[in-house]
Parts: structure tokens; sequence; C-alpha cells
């Protein structure tokens, strides 16, 4: 049977993905944030998942607002990397995992989770970015397979951060009752507080921040009760994609232990965060 | 009496000759005063009193002054907005928060809700880390105003071995620091300080900034010294000034002596800060109240309604992630709106480039920022258009920290 290994939560700020595109993070502006990917980068490298289930929403790249799918799953062969208007990354394209993209589908709508299926997806830096955060140096080929999962975070109503936990339980579900001997990362991604636009705009929070990042090991329960009017007057408009922290957290087993995280300000206009957790097992179950 | 007066009235009287000057220049050139907002928090008869006589010398230099008089009963979170509108009034400068705030009040939240665009009185953490790494910046004006007053007497500091009694963020590290920048050999001294005598013998200037009245005897002053007195109790200085005269070569009377020159150098500062509003105003950084650029709300949902609204402008903004798009659109920008049916609205902030407008007309950032990226501007950029900043405050602003609100 699949299980899942490990968690991963990272911001997925587009400069991030630039700056090692073009080889700045060991300029000064970046190097404390990349520094602090380093431990978890060393563990991650040593315990190679399989497949990654990343959690990520799109930035108006392969979802335009003619159809917004609030949450939807990736289940083709392979998924290009996006032109998002200036260029694609020079980032291998993403290889799928089909099968288990399909029994993530099935088991999801028998857990009452009406998916979207994505056939042609176009994945952007919500899904690139958060694998070169794993992976930096990934030569022709990414080390693992991608199922991608998507969340709608950009058009209000965005689902709760309730319904995302128990989304997260549900995945979490269905990867270890996929019948393959699979070793399964989940990421969450986005985050942590950052507004782009209006008089906020530059918003930050790291009293929130610093809350969520502890809260999301020990309290995700407490997160999952935060409305979305909290994660906008918290954590900024763009920082509500906080909840796909929460899907991750959610998909981990009853017991995990945290193996890494790092918090900087700013990478570019965001609150940059980093949480490793270890899935330590069914059995653990608390 | 041996010692010669630091004559801080007489100094400024010259520089408020300056800064009329300069004020006129202003006016002449882009038909409006530089403005000062005031803020007083509580009745403090003190305060109320520096904050008057701060109105008039702007009044007389032909500053316009904006007095923002507040309850004392206002909560940290009240005062903070209110200085934020501020820091987002176009029509506002430069802005003085006038200290001590009650005790309830958080004070470095309240400076930091100044813009440090705005911050014409040094008090942020941005003013005093340019001061600190010795770049452009506003001084803290009370320290900044004692170098102005040290350099009008040609008071030599290179090497010299200046003694600073006080600590406070925004004076006696400040001054020490603006000391050290001139290459003086800076000591500074506090309340816990031992031997205090001592060490303000060694000195060949002192700057007294404690807030103790009369807390430096007039015999520990050094023959031939320096002594600068910012203490402000009454008229009542740290130094015992009478004993101190008949040892120091120079001295500063209190009053006349840093209390005129800390009001000099906030008036000169806000004209700078007024030069420097009105070049980012002429480069579309900053919105302009009545004119063309649209004032930010402070937040965007992308709610239904707006995904309704701003359809045919994000439809439009979208396809510029396709590379023929974004050649069509740079060919004719006109021709390729008509084609995405946008009303005329959308039309001309897209044209213009108005991106708060764009936002008020259901645009999503997600969207506006691939034109962003094509007209080459960076989301630092939009922050600081949204906010009223160049995009290298915004940047600056986020690499200390981030923008801080509630």
């Amino acid at each position: 049977m699949a299980r899942v290994i490990w968690g991963l939560a990272t911001s997925h700020v587009p400069s991030i993905g630039a700056a090692m595109d073009n080889g700045k993070t060991e300029d000064p502006y970046w190097k404390p944030l990349f520094d602090g990917y380093g431990p978890a980068r060393e563990w991650m490298a040593e315990h190679r998942p399989d497949v990654a289930v990343v959690v990520y929403n799109d930035h108006a790249n392969a979802i335009d607002l003619d159809l917004v799918p609030t949450f939807a799953v990736g289940t083709a062969e392979s998924y290009d990397v996006a032109d998002e208007g200036w260029g694609r990354r020079p980032v291998p394209p993403v290889v799928g995992a089909p099968q288990l993209s399909e029994h993530l589908v099935r088991e999801l709508m028998d857990s009452s989770f009406d998916i979207t299926t994505c056939h042609r997806l176009d994945v952007d830096h919500g899904l690139t970015v958060p694998l070169s955060v794993y992976c930096p140096d990934p030569g022709d080929a990414w080390p693992c397979a991608v199922v991608p999962v998507l969340v709608n975070v950009i058009q209000y109503p965005q689902p709760t951060a309730a319904r995302c936990y128990a989304l997260g339980e549900a995945i979490g579900r269905a990867i270890r009752s996929f019948p393959q001997d699979l070793k399964v990362a989940v990421f969450g991604t986005g985050g942590m507080s950052h507004q782009l636009a209006g008089a906020r705009a530059g918003l930050i929070n790291e009293r929130f921040d610093r809350m969520f990042l502890d809260a999301i090991e020990h309290d995700p329960e407490k997160l999952a009760a935060l409305s979305r009017e909290d994660y906008i007057a918290e954590a900024g408009t763009e920082g509500i994609e906080l909840i796909m922290w929460l899907v991750m957290r959610g998909a981990m087993s009853g017991k995990l232990a945290r193996i890494h995280d790092t918090y900087h300000v700013p990478a570019s206009n965001t609150a940059a965060a980093l949480a490793l957790f270890e899935d330590l097992g069914e059995g653990a179950s608390a | 009496m041996t010692a010669q007066i630091l004559d801080g009235r007489a100094v400024s009287v010259a520089i408020l000759d300056r800064v009329r000057r300069e004020v006129d220049e202003f006016a002449a050139e882009h038909g409006r005063v530089p403005a000062l907002a005031t803020v007083l928090v509580g009745d403090d008869p003190a305060s109320r009193t520096y904050v008057r006589m701060k109105a008039n010398r702007c009044a007389k230099a032909g500053i316009d002054s904006h007095r923002v008089e507040l309850d004392a009963a206002i909560t940290t979170g009240e005062l903070v907005s209110r200085i934020r509108e501020l820091s987002a009034d176009p029509a506002v400068d430069g802005i003085l928060l006038q200290h001590p705030v009650p005790d309830h009040i958080d004070e470095r939240a309240a400076f930091e809700a100044i813009e440090p665009a705005k911050d014409v009185d040094g008090v942020t953490r941005a003013s005093f880390a340019a001061m600190a790494f010795d770049e452009d910046g506003f001084r803290s004006a009370t320290p900044g105003g004692i170098m102005a007053l040290l350099d009008a007497y040609d008071i030599p500091l290179p090497g010299r071995h200046a003694v600073v009694v006080g600590r406070s963020p925004i004076l006696g590290r400040p001054v020490g620091m603006l000391l050290l920048a001139r290459d003086a050999t800076v000591t500074y001294c506090h309340s816990r300080t031992a031997g205090l005598a001592e060490r303000v013998a060694e000195a060949d200037i002192v700057v007294a900034a404690a807030g103790r009245p009369r807390l430096i005897r007039g015999e520990w002053i050094r023959p031939g010294a320096v002594v600068v007195d910012a203490g402000y109790a009454g008229n009542t200085g740290d130094v015992e000034y009478e004993e101190a005269a008949e040892r120091a070569a120079f001295i500063t009377p209190v009053p006349g002596g840093v209390g005129p020159m800390t009001i000099a150098t906030l008036l000169a500062q806000t004209v700078r800060a007024a030069r420097a509003h009105q070049t980012r105003r002429s480069r579309g950084a900053v919105p302009v109240r009545g004119e063309a650029m649209t004032k930010a709300r402070d937040n965007y949902l992308l709610d239904l309604a707006a995904s309704r609204q701003g359809y045919a402008l994000n439809r439009l903004c979208g396809s510029l992630k396709d590379e023929e798009n974004r050649r069509r659109f740079l060919e004719d920008e006109a021709a390729y709106c008509d084609a995405y049916g946008l009303s005329a609205e959308q039309r001309k902030a897209i044209l213009e480039r108005d991106w708060t407008a764009m936002l008020e007309l259901g645009g999503s950032i997600f969207y506006t920022f691939k034109l962003a990226m094509l007209d080459k501007k960076s989301m630092q950029y939009l922050g600081g258009v949204f906010t009223g900043m160049s995009a290298e405050e915004f940047a600056a602003a986020m690499r200390s920290g981030g923008r801080k609100f509630g």
C-alpha cells in the first residue's frame, strides 16, 4: 500500500523560483532564505518520495475566470510548465501519476468531495516553485511524479479552511488505500502573510505567521476554525493561500515530527516560510 | 564666564530664511506650498506648546501646517490608522507625531505608521537605519539640529572625543551615530554608567541628552570643551549652565540653543520631503487626489460581482500570457482593447496604466500583473503605486519587515 512519508509546507512566491533560475541564491537579499531551506533539503534528499501530491493554486495561467473549480485534481500523464506572461521557467516538464490521480478522484468523490478533473494543465509557479524548493537542481527530470491538486484561493468565496482540512484528511485516506507500494509526499503551498494590491499592499503579519507555523503542527483544528475573513484580515488578501497548508496537514497521519522550519521576510512582497514534517505512520495515530 | 554661546536661535533664523526662500521657489514651480501634518495626542500642556511653536514657525516659513488633535483616550490602533491615512494622503508632505504620547499607546507602532518618505522628524526605523548607515534619509530632528549647530560654528569633529549622555532612540543614540559618521570618537553614557563624572571630564564635546535637569555638573567639564545641552525640562537643561560656562569654550543656552535648531531641521526636512514627493508625483508613482490616478482602497476581493465587472479586463490581461498576443498588444494597444470589449473606463485604465482604477473596475492583481510585467514593472512598483511610494521605497519597506497593520 502507498503511504505518506512527509509533508512540506512552503511559500510559492514566483521570485523564489526566479532567484534559483538566475543564480541569485547567494545574493545577500536571497541567501538567508535559501540558507534556511538547507537542512530541510538535505533531509528530503535522503527521503525521496515516488510521487508528490502538490496542493497549489493556479494564478491566471491554466485557469481563467470562465470556469473556476473550487477543488481540482490533475489526471494527465504529464504537465507542461506554463508561460505566465514572461516566458517559461527553465525547469523540466512535470511527469504525472495518472493511476494515483484516478484513485484519488474516485476516493474523494466517494468521500463527498465533488472534484473537477484536469486532463490538460499547464502548471505555473504555484507548483514548480515548491518542487524547486524540494529539489533545487533537477537536471533533466524531477525526481518524482506529481499529482497536482488545485484549490481556488483567488475568487471569493474560497473554500473554508475547515473544508480544506477535511479534503486533506480524505486525500490522506485515499493515498493510504492505494494498492501500490508507493512513497508519497504531500506539499501544501502558498502564504504566508502577504497582500499584493490595495492600500494594505505590503502587509506582513509575523505574529499571525508564527502562530500559524506552530499551530499547523500542534493545533490544526484551531486554524481550520478561522473564517476566510479572518485569513484576509490577518494574513492579507493573498495570505488566504495558507488554507492550502491545511490540506497537506490533513493528509498526514495522526503522529508527525517536525524536521525543520524557517521563516523569512521578505521574498518579494511576501513572508516566506517552510515547514517540513515526517509522517510517523498510521500505527502512531493519535 | 568664558564660553562662547552656541546661539541656536540666531543660527535657526538663518536656516529658516533659507527655508523660506526654498518654499517660495517650490511654490512658484509647483503651484502649492509644502505641507506638514502635526499630530498631537492628548492635552499635555508642554506638548501642546511645542506643536503650537512648530505650527507658528511653519507659518513664518510659508509651510502649510495641518494640525491633527486627538483625544488622549485614543487606542494605538486608531492612532496608527489615522497616521496611516496621513501617510497615504497626497496633500501631506511630512508628518510629525509629537512625543511623548500617552502611556497606553505603543509609540513605536505609531511612529512606524509614518511613511518613511514623510518622516521629516526622523523617528521611523527606516530613518534610523538610513542615518546609521550614513545614507540619505531624514535625520531625527534634534540630532540633525545639533549637528547643524556645531557646523555653523565650525566646531571640528574628526578625531575628537564626544561623550553622549543619554541613549534614547530619537536623541542620544542617533546623535552619537551622526558624530561617529563625522569621525568623532564617541562614548555613550547613560543612567547606569559608572563614573559618569570621569567620563564627561574626558570629553572634547559633551552632548547632554539624558532629560535629567542639572545631571551634569559644571565642574566635570574639561576646560575648553564644547557643551551641547539637549535637556528640555522647562527652561532647565541637563547641565549646570553657569558653572559649565566658566570652563567650556562653547556652550548652548537653554532655552535658545538646541530647541530652535530642532524646529529649523524639521522644517528644512519638510521642504526636502515635499520636493521628493513632487518628483514621485510627476513620475506618476503617487496617486494624486483630483488628478488622473485613482486612490486605492484597503483590500480588493475578487468576488463574483467584481469577477463579472472585470471579466473583459481580466481576459485581456490574461491573454498576455501568450507571446503572440503580447506582440499584438504592443503593436496597437487601443485596437487590442477594442477587440476585448472593454468598457470605456476599463479601456482608459489600461491605456493610462492606472493600476488602481483597474482594480476598482474588477481587475484581479494576478491578471493585471501580466500587463505590468509586459511593461517591465515589478510587484514592488505596483505596491508603491497602491501605497503612494516609489518602487524603491516600497521594496525598502518590505526589506525592513513589511508593512504592519493593526
